[in-house]
């Protein structure tokens, strides 16, 4: 589904380079839960904007289903972005003025989808994601995890071939976060929807059917689940204290 | 480091948002302090009229300027206070102390308040000096004012400039009185929604309220005046609060009402436009509301050059001349008229003359209300020396035959002539004979239109009226010199040369006047003999032999329409420019305020228009979105400001007698196209605001 292959990204600060990202490779199979942890600087949201098109990069390809991203226009790219990816960020990024049922539908509303189907598809993911209760209410009067599940149910809205997802579980308590976890879940088991995330929570990313572990702008480790969550779990962290020289980090 | 250089540092970083802070409060102290320098400049106080029309209507215009800048200013205070807000927070959130920081940010803000003051009331001074002078010099032909800055424009611009002054740090005190670190830190992010969702009924109480206080406020005083000839006095301009409150729920409804509805495609289309607007609340209506009052303000300014000419008759009159004299006076000839266009190689067409006699007779005073608003009308045995003419001498005069029976009499008015209050037909039904003092009964028929002969205003002791030869005959016998009129009505050949001989003939009748002619405009010599002592307008008729263009006040006045046309501007150029001034400034404030409100619109939306790019919105789909954004700004202000300014201006004309005739018709056609032109600004300003938040977001390619 996705080929990054031998990515080269730097920043240019006045006459110092600073490569971000150093000959990465990797692939993401369809249906496939994907998760990139590692520590601050390791290059970890740089690539998710490489894929994104948020940003250019000097070197390497990024083909979504063989398409390679970077030859394309603005226009394109908006069409990609909208039709084939889908993204859940970590401040939720919904619109203050808008009710749930509309903010989820916002991705046909820009494809100017008729109003019927999209209203349906709204609902039948609100209601996989436990959130058709909330329909008619205002971003302001819910809680940040069912938020998270409303992103995640807009992400799903055009059947994407890639849910992009920027530490979904960042703004969120264990409880909340457990509950958007199982809505990605939920949208692989029902949808077979390809999810690649980026997540300093070793719990979220034990959920993952294979971590990218990133050190300095390499991939540090890759690491496959067997389905044992808790022992997937512990297998993450050691990497993650040998990551760090020994020491506990952050991605706790 | 210090706290200090810290503040100075982060006033460099922030200094856009400064500077536009700074411009909005010195650019309304600005253009409130130039309207009241103007206004009370001796210019333009000796030129209007003490509780004439005109000076009501520029103090009316001066408070929705006034109420218009102080909201704009509480806006930009606003605006201000977000964007320092993040900063405040920060502060307070490492343990600044509030009391402190509060301080800091309150005297930092009045010195910059107190610099805009000053620097706003010496650019008003500045420029109302500028466009002043200009004034008096395009008016000194017919003016001898002079523009001067005076006391009461001075303080008259301090008091604003205080309360502006107040009102900012009210403002700030109060933001910056929450308690809350969080909520300091999230005021620039902070939206304003209209929480309660309106409703239909919502929309339909504004509507009904407008309606109503437009009814209560400007049409039925009249109604219960012409009805009751009861005034209810100056308290019924408060219904036009319920108006304006009306005014807002419309707009609210507006911005706050989208659903589904019958359209739900439709609806869905607009759904992000609708969602982004609707958070952005009331500060956008208060805006909007802004925005129609100025342009209400500026468009009634406006109308005020058209409306005036509604009573210039001079492309309906039938004769390019027409004067009269009394016969006691060594008046210029035929002979003499003719021979001084042929000084000009001007022609001389269509010369008729007539002969009016001035009688007295009875009539109805109607001037003054009583104590309780209810109109005097008092009877009086003899109120004026009307002037009749005779059936045979009209026809001489006009080519136009009338019949009219002994003791009945027409009435000789223009088509703009429509009774009111004041004014009606036919008061008069006797006429005094001059010999034996016995009266003759007069009954009234009806009127016939004749321009050139119409005596100001028509009615009263200005009326005009055919009579029989034989009553005319009668009335006439033993009547003095004095008291016989000639009517001279003719034409020239167009010539170019026609105002040359106008002014020779305007001096030549001015000096060969007699001194019973010297009287002014409103002078009634029947009631200057009841009244004596106290009668009003026993002063000097005014009027410049040598200066045609100077505004007189004269009851002979010639009426030669060269002169009118090339004098009539002039005469009343003071009154123009300062309502053209006024409409200059509203306008000025209204394309400020639309642009300043266009580009928050735009920056705020900044993250929104990012969000929806991730989310797949091509830049084409997002100019789309900014551009229903600004439009609001725009369209509805515009349109309901033009709309309802336009249909209050014939309102008022319909109002002043119940009927509109070809002069106002005409006016309103002139005010049609003003309005169009103002539509036009509004939609430049809409293009310029649109292209620059085009490219400040990057959305240009």
């Amino acid at each position: 589904m996705l080929n990054v292959n031998h990515l080269y990204k730097s920043y240019q600060t006045g006459n110092t380079t600073y490569e971000v990202l150093k000959d990465v490779c990797f692939k993401v199979e369809e249906g496939e839960f994907v998760a990139v942890m590692g520590p601050s600087g390791s290059g970890k949201t740089t690539l998710l904007n490489c894929i994104s098109c948020f940003i250019g990069y000097e070197k390497g390809e990024i083909l979504l289903k063989d398409m390679d991203l970077s030859i394309l226009n603005e226009k394109n790219i908006a069409k990609v972005r909208n039709e084939d990816m889908g993204f859940v960020f970590q401040d939720f990024m919904l619109l203050d003025g808008l009710t749930i049922l509309e903010n989820v539908c916002i991705p046909k509303v820009i494809k100017a989808e008729p109003y019927r189907l999209m209203e349906e598809k709204a609902k039948a993911l609100m209601n996989m994601f436990g959130i058709l209760e909330i329909a008619d209410k205002y971003p302001g009067e819910i809680s940040g995890g069912q938020k998270q599940r409303t992103a995640v149910a807009r992400a799903l809205m055009n059947d994407p071939l890639l849910i992009l997802a920027d530490e979904p579980t960042g703004n969120l308590d264990s409880r909340s976060s457990e509950a958007v976890i199982g809505a990605f879940l939920e949208a692989q088991r029902e949808l077979n929807a390809t999810t690649f995330m980026v997540t300093h929570d070793s719990f979220s990313a034990s959920y993952c059917d294979r971590v990218i572990v990133m050190k300095d702008g390499r991939i540090f480790k890759e690491l496959m689940s067997n389905g044992n969550h808790r022992a997937f779990l512990e297998q993450l962290l050691n990497v993650l204290r040998n990551l760090n020289g020994g020491e506990d980090d952050d991605n706790e | 480091m210090t706290m200090n250089k810290v503040w100075d540092k982060l006033r460099k970083h922030n200094q856009a948002n400064y500077r536009q802070f700074k411009f909005c409060i010195s650019f309304s102290v600005l253009l409130i302090s130039s309207y009241l320098m103007m206004l009370f400049s001796p210019l333009v106080q000796n030129t209007l009229p003490v509780g004439g029309d005109s000076r009501k209507q520029i103090y009316m215009i001066f408070g929705i300027a006034a109420v218009g800048c102080i909201i704009f200013v509480l806006y930009t205070t606003g605006l201000f206070y977000r964007y320092k807000s993040r900063e405040l927070g920060v502060f307070l959130a490492l343990g600044s102390d509030k009391g402190k920081l509060t301080k800091a940010t309150l005297v930092e803000s009045a010195k910059l308040v107190m610099g805009c003051m000053a620097a706003g009331i010496v650019g008003g001074c500045v420029t109302a000096l500028i466009i002043g002078k200009i004034f008096e010099m395009i008016a000194s032909e017919a003016n001898d004012n002079k523009f001067a800055l005076s006391f009461e424009g001075l303080s008259g611009s301090l008091i604003y400039g205080i309360v502006i002054f107040l009102l900012v740090l009210i403002s700030l005190t109060r933001s910056l009185g929450r308690s809350n670190v969080l909520e300091i830190m999230n005021q620039q992010r902070k939206q304003e929604p209209i929480k309660n969702m309106v409703t239909v009924r919502y929309l339909a109480l504004g509507i009904a309220m407008l309606i109503i206080g437009v009814f209560l406020a400007a049409i039925l005083p009249g109604i219960v005046l012409r009805a009751t000839h009861h005034h209810m006095g100056i308290w019924t301009n408060l219904f036009y609060l319920l108006a304006l409150v009306g005014l807002y729920r419309i707009m609210v409804y507006s911005i706050a009402s989208h659903r589904r509805g019958r359209n739900p495609q439709k609806y869905y289309k607009n759904v992000i436009s609708y969602g982004m607007l609707k958070f952005q609340g009331r500060s956008i209506v208060r805006n909007m509301l802004v925005i129609t009052l100025l342009v209400m303000g500026g468009l009634f300014a406006f109308y005020y050059a058209p409306m005036s000419y509604s009573g210039d008759k001079s492309d309906f009159y039938e004769a390019g001349y027409h004067y009269f004299y009394s016969e006691d006076t060594d008046e210029v000839t035929e002979t003499e008229v003719r021979e001084m266009a042929g000084k000009y190689g001007v022609e001389i067409e269509n010369y008729r003359e007539g002969e009016f006699i001035q009688i007295v007779g009875d009539g109805m005073i109607r001037e003054n209300f009583d104590a309780k608003g209810n109109l005097i009308e008092e009877y009086a045995e003899r109120y004026a020396a009307y002037q009749c003419i005779s059936v045979s001498e009209y026809e001489i005069l006009t080519g136009e035959k009338v019949a009219v029976e002994d003791g009945t009499y027409i009435m000789i008015v223009s088509s703009g002539s429509h009774e009111n209050l004041y004014n009606q037909f036919g008061t008069m039904e006797k006429l005094y004979m001059y010999n034996s003092g016995e009266n003759v009964s007069m009954e009234y028929t009806g009127n016939v239109i004749y321009e050139s002969l119409v005596f100001r205003w028509a009615f009263d002791e200005d009326m005009r009226c055919i009579i029989s030869d034989r009553d005319y005959a009668l009335l006439k016998e033993g009547l003095p010199q004095e008291q016989i009129l000639r009517q001279v009505l003719f034409d020239t050949d167009n010539n170019e040369a026609s105002l040359a001989f106008s002014n020779e003939l305007y001096r030549e009748f001015v000096l060969r006047m007699s001194d019973n002619m010297k009287v002014p405009g409103a002078y009634n010599s029947v009631r200057h003999e009841v009244e004596g002592d106290d009668y009003g307008y026993n002063y000097p008729a005014v009027y410049d032999a040598d200066n045609p263009a100077r505004e007189t006040d004269w009851r002979y006045a010639p009426n030669f329409i060269y002169l009118s046309a090339s004098n009539g501007f002039l005469q009343r150029a003071v009154f123009f420019l300062m309502f053209l001034y006024v409409a200059v400034i509203c306008l000025a404030a209204v394309g400020i305020v639309s642009y300043t409100r266009s580009q928050s619109v735009g920056l705020g939306s900044k993250q929104v228009f990012d969000d929806l790019k991730k989310l797949g919105a091509n830049n084409r789909y997002v100019s789309r979105l900014l551009k229903t954004q600004v439009k609001k700004v725009y369209v509805l202000p515009t349109a309901i400001g033009c709309v309802g300014m336009f249909a209050f201006e014939t309102l008022l004309l319909h109002q002043n007698d119940g009927g509109l005739d070809a002069y106002e018709f005409r006016a309103l056609g002139i005010s049609f196209l003003l309005t169009v032109a103002v539509v036009f600004y509004q939609y430049l300003i809409y293009r310029i605001s649109m292209r620059r938040v085009t490219n400040i977001l990057g959305l240009s390619a």
